[in-house]
């Protein structure tokens, strides 16, 4: 969005393909992370993000396409060549953080500069520096088994930055902490990334970190990227059924395509008895099954006429400052948060009203579940093509 | 989707790593011939009647006479009945032992499970002779002592029949089960460790007994874990061999040990038969083996630590110190009773004769020691032990980290084969090696030499030395190496400074565990050993069964010596053996 052209590009992967026997793990994966940015490779397990990440840092080979860190070749499937993770110059945190249990905080920091060749006041300077920069001072003598899960991770951190290395590479590094410290160490690495200015590549299924700490971000299914952007062109526009149900929450709906004949379509919703209008969208045809999706933020607690449904309060979970229900229309169950002054009861009857601006509406492919099935315009014959692949992998 | 490090796979070409394969192809092929090749032998020398360096003559005789020559019946039969009296009476009171160690506030517990740890590793051979002293049915300390009591002598003032004769079934599983109980708290004791004791306290929230939540729960959830040790310490049972020795074959006793030392030792040598009798027993063996395997392979119980998990102790309230008593006598029982009255034996005279002039005398050690045997026997002993030692640890670690950390095409072989050697009975090893020595011309200079013992003890201990290894590396998670890598260490870096001094411990153990094992072993090296390459402890052997049990008592203290020092160094070293989780 912003200078992204104006910055050189650090990392670049084209058309990367691993395959484990039979199974593609990654299907032809392209980006480019440029200098300064955070890009986040976001997706469910086994999507495909760490195998990814562990063919950037050189542990897994690439069984196709090529891998450029500062413009250097480092990875080519068809050239059959692979430079070893040594000799990239990145830094990595690991979702372990893998904290050597036989030194002391400041002798796991020292070992990528010792390894360096570098002097000794040199070395001591640049590890107090780092330990300072992470929040550790004072703790080099520390055994590393005798620390926190947090401190472990921050040793982690300095281990990776006290070299600065052309790339930091994050996989999962906060996963391993309990919820409280993960929101603090959130903050922090975000402070952290600004204030040294690395350039990071993180691996994540939590959207929320994703959300936060990426400048940009991809999100991965079953071996591809499904969508590449910013955090908020993910949320608001995203680009197949699969991104939209994967950030955030949404409410879909199944129904038919009846009219097509304004600027918007018309929607006959199964199981409800009700006709949704739809603004904009792709161009379909009368008759074609769709999905039609909305943010649970976008309903509207009160009836306006077009696109109203009155649907009946089910349950009830009272949180505090706001209420999770459970609401049926036509056999319809979904659930929806309303803040404390809009409080129900079981049995009440509400009237919701899903915009036509909000709606938004997605091929449905009837064999495919819904919230696994992404389709959508020129992503149909990308899950079509995989499925075909997966298939025929089982045969 | 963390994948193993394809460790070997450092530089940067595709002939690097086809010289990885290359190099762990011919590991493979190594360890699959000194591990298959005595086999083969064995089984060839089972259908071969001429002697050996003759002219081959083929038949099954060997297999005919194994098979009809009762005697032969009797001691295969002997061997497993004494085997599943042995491993019942273990398995009760270890169980029992173990849990009282890991799970009650009995009083000194870590000290009592050191004393069972030195009680598995205390060579059979001084605890038969110590117990031979104390029991004999005529210079038996406990006989004699019991034979001043007053109703011992019937009316006509005619001393009744000794109480007690270690010569006997009931000595020999007595004097085994020293080394039983230790095998069972060894194994036993870190797995009951591993129970969370939230299972124990639902228990008794819900109203069970103590003894009620031991019955109805504890043993349940172990029974994987005491099934696996049940098979461990029933190999263990059906390959012993001194006690049998000792003990058995004076009142014509045999089990298949000794039956096949028997005719091994015949003048001539009768190979077929004892091939045979060595081929269907190890039939069984691989069997129990396989049984093992597959429960250690899955259904292990794997408890993790992490949070919520606790381990408090059972209170066992006011029986805390009758039961502490009752764990001490018995501690002491089995070690320090029959090894202090060994002690004793040494410096007696003519043991049991108290009454003669002069009854203690330091004339058995001072010969002994002047005894250029002994001097040469210790020598050995340190060879084999410290040979076998540092041959066993490098070899081991590199079976093991290929097994675990490399993608190898040929691992899962490779774990196979380094496991297969715990189903080989000591003496089988020894006789199929003696079988290899003979047939191959090249390694014929082995023979009689201290280097056949050496070769013999690193493949009898491999498998516990690539387990104990496994079991350490597979904790290693690979992202410690992969850290290492990633800050810019290659492959051997990594391994110097981060694989290395992690496994260093687990690699002390597995060496002085090498060493006690080569100190104290018998049964692999009997057939070996020849009276130039002669250990300590086969000397004892050589004393004990010839009568010469006073200068027998010597050569054992010796061997006990050694063996506790090592026991103690590995202790320090805080490696622990145990049923490994994985």
């Amino acid at each position: 969005m912003e200078s992204k052209a104006l910055q050189p590009t650090v990392l670049q992967a084209r058309e990367i393909v691993k395959r484990f026997g039979r199974v593609v793990a990654v299907d032809q994966v392209s980006f480019e992370v440029q200098q300064g940015e955070v890009l986040t490779l976001l997706g469910p397990s086994g999507c495909g993000k760490t195998t990814t990440l562990r063919m950037v840092a050189g542990f897994e080979r690439p069984d196709g396409g090529e891998i450029e860190i500062q413009g250097k070749l480092v990875s080519s499937g068809a050239k059959r060549l692979h430079v070893p993770p040594e000799k990239r110059g990145l830094g990595m945190v690991f979702q372990s953080y893998a904290v050597w249990p036989h030194m002391t905080v400041y002798e796991n920091v020292a070992y990528p500069l010792t390894l360096r060749h570098l002097g000794k006041s040199e070395v001591k300077q640049r590890v107090l520096d780092a330990l300072d920069l992470v929040g550790l001072t004072g703790l080099g003598d520390r055994p590393s088994p005798l620390l926190s899960g947090g401190q472990q991770q921050r040793v982690a951190l300095a281990r990776a930055l006290v070299y600065s290395p052309d790339i930091l590479l994050l996989d999962e590094p906060l996963s391993n902490l309990d919820a409280k410290l993960r929101n603090s160490m959130r903050v922090e690495l975000k402070r952290l990334q600004e204030r040294v200015n690395v350039t990071v590549l993180f691996v994540t299924h939590d959207q929320i970190e994703a959300m936060s700490l990426s400048t940009r971000l991809a999100v991965m299914n079953r071996g591809r990227i499904e969508q590449l952007g910013t955090p908020q062109d993910i949320y608001e526009r995203p680009q197949t059924a699969f991104v939209e149900d994967f950030i955030g929450r949404v409410i879909r709906f199944r129904g038919t395509v009846v009219d097509t004949s304004w600027k918007g379509l018309l929607v006959e919703i199964d199981n409800v008895g009700a006709r949704l209008t739809v603004e904009g969208g792709e161009p379909l045809a009368p008759g074609q099954r769709v999905l039609v999706a909305i943010r649970p933020e976008d309903l509207v607690l009160e009836g306006r006429g077009e696109n109203t449904l009155t649907c009946a309060v089910e349950k009830v979970l009272y949180l505090g400052s706001e209420s999770e229900i459970v609401v049926r229309s036509g056999s319809e169950l979904f659930t929806l948060t309303v803040p404390r002054a809009k409080a129900t009861e079981v049995g009440d009857s509400i009237d919701l009203t899903l915009p036509p601006e909000h709606l938004r509406v997605w091929p449905d492919a009837e064999s495919l579940p819904a919230g696994d099935s992404a389709i959508n315009g020129h992503a149909v014959e990308a899950i079509s093509a995989s499925s075909v692949k997966t298939s025929s992998g089982a045969h | 989707m963390a994948s193993p490090t394809v460790a070997l796979e450092a530089p940067a070409t595709s002939r690097a790593i086809a010289r990885g394969t290359v190099l762990m192809t011919i590991l493979l092929s190594v360890v699959a011939f000194i591990v298959i090749a005595p086999l083969a032998m064995m089984l060839l020398s089972s259908v071969q009647l001429s002697p050996p360096g003759r002219t081959p003559v083929y038949g099954l005789d060997g297999w005919v006479r194994a098979t009809t020559d009762p005697a032969i019946a009797n001691a295969f039969w002997n061997s497993i009945t004494l085997s599943l009296m042995r491993e019942l009476i273990a398995l009760v009171i270890g169980v029992g032992l173990a849990w009282l160690i890991a799970r009650t506030d009995l009083p000194g517990k870590n000290v009592l499970e050191f004393v069972f740890w030195i009680a598995f590793f205390l060579p059979p051979l001084p605890v038969a002779i110590g117990w031979i002293l104390l029991l004999d049915g005529k210079v038996g300390l406990l006989n004699q002592w019991i034979a001043m009591l007053p109703f011992m002598v019937d009316s006509d003032g005619v001393a009744r029949a000794a109480i007690f004769n270690i010569y006997s079934v009931g000595g020999i599983i007595w004097v085994h089960l020293t080394t039983s109980l230790g095998v069972k708290v060894l194994l036993l004791a870190p797995a009951f460790r591993n129970l969370d004791a939230a299972l124990e306290e639902a228990s008794r929230s819900c109203g069970a007994s103590t003894i009620g939540t031991l019955i109805r729960i504890v043993v349940p959830v172990m029974a994987p874990a005491i099934l696996v040790s049940s098979v461990l310490g029933m190999i263990r049972a059906l390959e012993a061999f001194e006690i049998e020795l000792l003990l058995g074959v004076p009142i014509g006793y045999y089990v298949f040990s000794t039956k096949i030392r028997d005719l091994v030792q015949f003048e001539p040598p009768q190979y077929a038969p004892a091939s045979a009798l060595g081929v269907a027993f190890l039939a069984i063996l691989l069997a129990l083996v396989w049984l093992q395997r597959r429960y250690l392979a899955g259904k292990v119980y794997r408890t993790v630590g992490g949070r919520g998990f606790s381990t408090r102790d059972t209170q066992l309230g006011r029986w805390r110190w009758p039961v502490f008593s009752g764990v001490v006598f018995l501690a002491l029982l089995v070690t320090l009773v029959p090894v202090a009255v060994l002690v004793m034996g040494t410096f007696m005279r003519a043991f049991g004769y108290f009454n003669i002039p002069n009854p203690w005398t330091m004339q058995h050690w001072e010969r002994v020691l002047r005894d250029p045997m002994l001097v040469r026997s210790f020598q050995n002993t340190l060879i084999v032990g410290f040979g076998s030692a540092a041959i066993g640890v490098i070899f081991y670690s590199v079976i093991a980290y290929v097994i675990v950390k490399t993608r190898f095409w040929g691992r899962a072989l490779m774990d196979l084969l380094s496991w297969l050697p715990w189903a080989i009975p000591g003496v089988l090893m020894g006789l199929a090696l003696l079988w290899t020595v003979f047939r191959t011309p090249f390694l014929l200079p082995l023979y009689g030499t201290v280097w056949l013992l050496i070769i013999a003890l690193v493949i009898k201990s491999m498998p516990l030395g690539v387990q104990l290894t496994k079991s350490v590396l597979l904790q290693l998670g690979d992202e410690l190496e992969e850290a290492s890598r990633i800050a810019g260490g290659n492959w051997v870096t990594t391994y110097r400074r981060v694989v290395l001094p992690l496994l260093a411990p687990t690699l002390v153990t597995v060496g002085v565990v090498g060493f006690m094992s080569a100190a104290r072993d018998i049964s692999t090296i009997v057939l070996l050993g020849s009276s130039q390459s002669r250990t300590l402890a086969l000397l004892s052997l050589d004393f004990a069964y010839g009568g010469q049990l006073e200068r027998g008592t010597v050569v054992s203290v010796l061997t006990v010596a050694m063996v506790v020092i090592a026991a103690f160094i590995a202790r320090l070293f805080g490696g622990k053996i145990g049923i490994t989780h994985n």
